[in-house]
């Protein structure tokens, strides 16, 4: 396959398994992440996808790629707590990294895309947004902002040839949910209509879908896993 | 009479964009860009500046940042019209 993918928030969790399994799938993965990792199977490119400077100049260097495909934007924080009780600090990093991060790379990306006229472009949310969990107001805003950028910014790329569908999971063991009680995982879980949390692989299959030619038609769309 | 480089991107400029619009208007360096009054649909006005971007690199060897704040600024925007998409263009060939 001759394929290359770019995937945010490669070097740990969900985005570095989303990497793992694509290279393993023949596609061509660069991660972009804040930390190196020796050990990965694929090319790292430290990047902090908040920073719209450093955004721009890593995207700027795969210009003169013709095999660029898709970018996936696996890179998010979370922080569960009541809003009453959150720093700004925190308020500022959650948007920047989850919403802004989505904004900056799909931007620059989809330029990049739009010269090739195909791509795909996956962006991340959480059943958090459908479910209005209590403590995760600001991430879950975080997300909403994500999924309607996504919706909107599908429109645009279309023409282009590109689709920009988003995936929205329940609860996945990775650190972004390490400090959560099981008991309120349980609880989310049980609100989706198949109770039980995801695996980092349940992700992988339908980002794979996603960027399989069987789902050129598929845009715009947000794509609960779970369901809700 | 402009210099060579600002003759040699008018023309090339003008000829994209020419070349891009399927309606029998004719283009000139007064034609916007962007705004109601723009000819250009918005896939037509991508991929004009992506041709733009690809002569400035290979003809020129200038990097054309079409995501620049200047650039991307609606009311003092290169895109406003041709013209002034290619005096930003002879600038950035001035400062190489």
């Amino acid at each position: 396959m001759n394929k290359t993918l770019l995937i945010t928030g490669a070097s740990r969790g969900l985005g570095y398994h989303l990497a793992q399994r694509a290279t393993e799938d023949g596609y061509r993965v660069i991660g972009l992440a804040r930390h190196t990792l020796p050990e990965a199977s694929f090319e790292i490119r430290l990047c902090d996808v908040s920073d719209p400077a450093a955004v721009k100049q890593v995207m700027s260097s795969f210009k003169r790629e013709k095999t660029l495909y898709g970018l996936i934007n696996a890179a998010g924080i979370a922080s569960m707590n009541l809003t009453l009780l959150m720093p700004t600090q925190t308020i500022e990093r959650l948007v920047a990294v989850n919403l802004l991060g989505t904004i900056y790379c799909s931007q620059m990306v989809g330029w990049l895309l739009a010269r090739q006229k195909q791509g795909r472009i996956i962006n991340f949310s959480t059943i958090a947004v459908h479910l209005a969990l209590k403590g995760e107001a600001v991430y879950a805003a975080s997300k909403a902002g994500v999924e309607s950028f996504s919706r909107t910014f599908a429109r645009e790329m279309a023409e282009h040839g590109t689709t920009v569908n988003v995936l929205a999971p329940g609860p996945i063991d990775t650190d972004l949910i390490a400090k959560v009680s099981s008991e309120r995982i349980q609880e989310v879980v049980n609100q989706q209509v198949i109770s039980r949390k995801a695996i980092p692989e349940d992700v992988y299959q339908t980002v794979k879908w996603l960027l399989s030619e069987e789902a050129a038609m598929i845009s715009g769309e947000i794509i609960h896993l779970g369901g809700v | 009479m402009g210099t060579p480089i600002r003759e040699q991107c008018e023309q090339h400029i003008l000829s994209i964009a020419q070349g891009l619009l399927a309606s029998p208007l004719i283009v000139t360096l007064d034609t916007p860009l962007i705004g109601r009054d723009s000819p250009f649909k918005s896939r037509q006005l991508v991929e004009l500046l992506v041709a733009v971007e690809e002569f400035c690199d290979e003809t020129l060897s200038v990097t054309f940042d079409w995501t620049s704040d200047s650039a991307l600024s609606e009311n003092r925007s290169v895109y406003r019209t041709l013209e002034t998409l290619v005096a930003y263009i002879v600038q950035l060939t001035e400062g190489r």
